[in-house]
């Protein structure tokens, strides 16, 4: 950039009389022109920006991993949980366990076999209740 | 000018001599540059990615067992294993002093695991969340904790011989075993690239082997069926004290299995505290001699093979003479006389089957003994059956012919006596049974789906129906009148079998006694099998002990399904008998008394006569009522000091009425069948003394 300026100020200095203006220094081939220098700028952006977009796009990768890391992780807990619920509850449900609370809670009793009374379908609708749909 | 061409060309030549020697050793590197990244990439490329990687095992759960409902019967939770890390403990005898109280384990032994040149090593595996949290509250340096799956069954022993049970890293026995393969699913493995201390390079996951969870069984087993036939089973064992009693319950249509059980079993959370005899399901690894219920072989194919008349008359003289050999009847020498063969099978008279098997001839028996499955495996999806064992046609002399044809010298399972019956009720045809009615796995799509399948059939279904329209007869007026429920037309056959020694020899007094059922007649829903092995108290028939034990569970089954009655109960009126005169009788006379009545018999004491009995002859009860009677070697109550019998298996009524007579006090406790006294039985007490006894359902003194 330096010798692209000199080399302008040579140029608007006035030639002394019988000298042949030499050729325009080597120099002159190398300077930008003003549209060359904006394109480079621009692609210096440009590879920034994409620098920049790659880094936001691994870092969200690395965070969505995180999430989902944390997500399996709780999605393995809940499973856990379910797991350790459904014995529970199957625990809790076991008829020994519902028969021992009815006879030692509740106090309840099987029914001798003269308290018992089997009815036929046929017995009950001469009893007058209607048949089951 | 001479010195200096020698040297010159002494340099040349050894200038050469590096130049080859230079040449050579690159061609040498360059070959083993070939040889090791062309002939051996692989290999060593393998090599390099274990040092390179590290991998982590992910366990998934093993799959839970359902019944035909969705129950859960066995579910899988995780747990922690405590694990030591002996590089990193500081004080290894401190670690293990502190360690042994919560892991239960010798500080000894664990100072040793603690010092061993080891990386890691398991302390305890799968131990129970309140030990684990002590000892990470102990926050000792280098023990740390990893997670693995535990089996759990929240019945506690229901269907325990069904399921089986789970060793430390795979199935022993039941379903658990005979599945495996679906129920355990597969392994999983992170890998990943670590540096040299083993740690993972951050983002670098290279290869992830997802864990395939197991997939879940659902049982044909009906949860409910099972609680009951285990509770009575548990009641029998108390009722009847025998070395072992059976029940399978199945759905002679399809062949599924609804219930099936032993008593003793075990618990399999405990599995190494019980004797390995009782992990197996009895009643399809066990074959004994079947007697009587074995009867109904011989019977089916005389009818299908147009030999049997019900109308023909038959003269019982209390034996047969076969071969030289007097085979007696049941009835101990008395003989049925002259009865129709339809009375004959009622009576389940021993002559009159062997008469039907001579006209059969070994070869038609034998035929229709195989078409019914006996002497094969069912084909039922458990470890272990028994094919059971009978006579090859070559090895069928007359008396061969003669046993076989009513249940003695051949060796059957329950579960193939079972499908035989199935075959009879049904039509004639012969199931395969089965236990696992679908599989699905851990998203709920079922990938396997049993459906019931014929294996032949054996007889006609006119044959079926006539054998059927027999076995109704048996429970209408024969021995199994102690199986029938009012309101239902059950068809049944008990049988009373002498048990084989391990001589080949009859024990004496030994008996398996038994009861084959199902019902409703018309369109079979149900059919039971029960064995009562070596009974020492109560009388020692099928009408006795299997057929009321049946009765009790077929009860309440039929309630559960809601199998309603087919036809009017009979008035109660109808169904009373008087209770006859006991005293002075033994045990069989009274049984034979009893048994023509449909009534009971149970036993209270020790001795050889009945001196007292609950209710008093000439009373009016129902049928099926239980007749309690005292036992002693004097023919009156005994008075002073005597030793109190065992009340274990009795109603509090009956145990109020045998106090009573003899004049102790009861004070009760709880409600259902008595389980346990104070004093205990044999102690002995004076009238006026309270006696304690502690009645709950059988099935509480399992746990």
């Amino acid at each position: 950039m330096l010798q692209a300026g000199n080399a302008a100020l040579r140029e608007r200095q006035p030639l002394p009389p019988g000298r042949i203006a030499a050729p325009a220094p080597r120099a002159r081939a190398r300077t930008f022109a003003p549209g060359k220098k904006g394109v480079l700028v621009l692609l210096l952006f440009s590879c920034f920006l994409l620098g920049l977009a790659i880094i936001g796009q691994y870092s969200s990768m690395v965070a969505l991993q995180y999430r989902l890391g944390r997500a399996e992780a709780r999605l393995a807990a809940l499973r856990d949980d379910y797991r350790h619920l459904e014995l529970e509850a199957a625990r809790l449900g076991s008829l020994a366990r519902i028969e021992l609370l009815a006879r030692s809670e509740l106090g309840m009793r099987e029914p001798e076999s003269d308290q018992l009374k089997i009815l036929t379908a046929s017995s009950s609708r001469e009893n007058g209740a209607k048949p089951k749909e | 000018m001479g010195d200096l061409s020698v040297s010159q060309v002494a340099v040349r030549k050894k200038l050469l001599a590096m130049f080859f020697f230079i040449i050579a050793f690159t061609l040498s590197l360059v070959g083993r540059l070939a040889w090791i990244q062309i002939v051996r990439a692989d290999e060593l490329y393998d090599q390099a990615w274990d040092q390179w990687n590290r991998s982590i095992p992910t366990r998934s759960p093993r799959g839970s067992i359902y019944d035909r409902h969705g129950r859960l019967l066995a579910g899988s939770n995780t747990v922690e294993t405590v694990v030591a890390l002996p590089p990193r403990i500081e004080d290894p005898r401190l670690t293990a002093e502190l360690l042994a109280p919560l892991l239960e384990m010798s500080a000894d032994e664990l100072y040793r695991l603690v010092t061993m040149h080891r990386h890691s090593i398991y302390l305890k595996r799968k131990v129970e969340p309140e030990v684990s949290q002590a000892v990470r509250n102990l926050e000792l340096p280098g023990i740390v904790f990893t997670t693995e799956g535990k089996r759990y069954y929240p019945n506690g022993t229901l269907a325990s011989q069904i399921l089986g049970f789970v060793g430390m890293d795979q199935a022993w026995a039941g379903v658990e075993v005979y599945y495996e393969d679906y129920l355990k699913g597969r392994e999983g493995r992170i890998l990943f690239p670590s540096d040299a201390r083993g740690r993972q390079i951050p983002h670098e996951v290279r290869r992830y082997v997802l864990p395939k969870d197991g997939m879940n069984l659902y049982l044909t087993v009906d949860e409910t069926i099972q609680y009951i036939v285990e509770r009575e089973l548990a009641r029998a064992m108390l009722e009847f004290q025998p070395r072992q009693a059976m029940v399978i319950v199945a759905d002679p249509r399809t062949g599924a299995i609804l219930a099936a059980a032993a008593k003793p079993d075990f618990d399999p959370l405990r599995y190494g505290d019980f004797d390995e005899k009782y992990w197996p399901l009895a009643p399809a690894t066990q074959s004994f001699e079947p007697g009587s219920t074995f009867k109904m072989t011989t019977l089916a194919a005389s009818i299908e093979e147009g030999l049997y008349n019900e109308n023909e008359y038959f003269f019982c003289t209390g034996y047969a003479s076969v071969a030289g050999h007097n085979i007696g009847c049941w009835t101990a020498g008395r003989g049925h006389g002259s009865i129709s063969y339809l009375l004959a099978v009622e009576s389940s008279c021993n002559p009159a089957f062997i008469n039907l098997g001579q006209r059969l001839g070994k070869e038609k028996l034998f035929q229709y003994i195989n078409a019914f499955g006996y002497g094969q495996k069912t084909g039922l999806d458990y470890p272990g059956e028994s094919a059971g064992l009978v006579f090859n046609l070559s090895q069928v002399g007359p008396l061969e012919l003669a046993t076989s044809s009513f249940g003695q010298g051949v060796s059957v399972t329950p579960l193939q006596q079972v499908m035989a019956v199935s075959a009879m009720a049904n039509g004639g045809y012969l199931m395969k049974p089965y236990l696992v009615r679908e599989i699905r796995d851990s998203d709920g799509s079922v990938v396997y789906e049993r459906k019931p399948e014929v294996v032949r059939q054996v007889i006609s279904r006119e044959t079926s129906q006539k054998i059927t329209w027999i076995m109704e007869n048996v429970v209408l007026k024969g021995s199994g009148i102690n199986a029938g429920i009012e309101g239902y037309r059950i068809a049944g056959k008990t049988g009373t079998a002498q048990k084989v020694g391990p001589g080949g020899t009859y024990i004496g007094g030994e008996y398996i006694v038994s009861f084959i059922g199902f019902v409703p007649i018309g369109d079979p829903q149900v059919i039971i099998y029960v064995a009562v092995d070596g009974a020492t108290r109560g009388a020692q028939w099928g009408s006795q002990i299997a057929a009321p034990i049946s009765r009790r569970i077929m009860v309440d089954v039929l309630n559960y399904l809601q199998i309603a009655p087919s036809e009017r109960p009979p008035l109660p009126e109808a169904r009373l008998v008087e209770v006859p005169e006991l005293f002075e009788l033994t045990v069989n006379e009274a049984a034979a008394l009893l048994d023509t009545q449909g009534l009971l018999l149970r036993l209270v004491g020790e001795g050889q006569y009945i001196v007292n009995q609950t209710p008093k002859a000439g009373a009016k009860v129902p049928q099926q009522t239980q007749i309690v009677v005292y036992l002693g070697d004097s023919k009156a109550l005994p008075g002073g000091a005597i030793g109190l019998p065992d009340l274990r298996g009795f109603t509090a009524r009956e145990v109020g009425d045998v106090l009573n007579w003899l004049g102790l006090h009861l004070a009760a406790e709880g409600s259902g069948v008595a389980v346990g006294q104070e004093p205990a039985a044999g102690t002995p007490v004076q009238r006026g003394d309270l006696i304690k006894v502690y009645f709950s359902s059988p099935l509480e003194l399992e746990r």
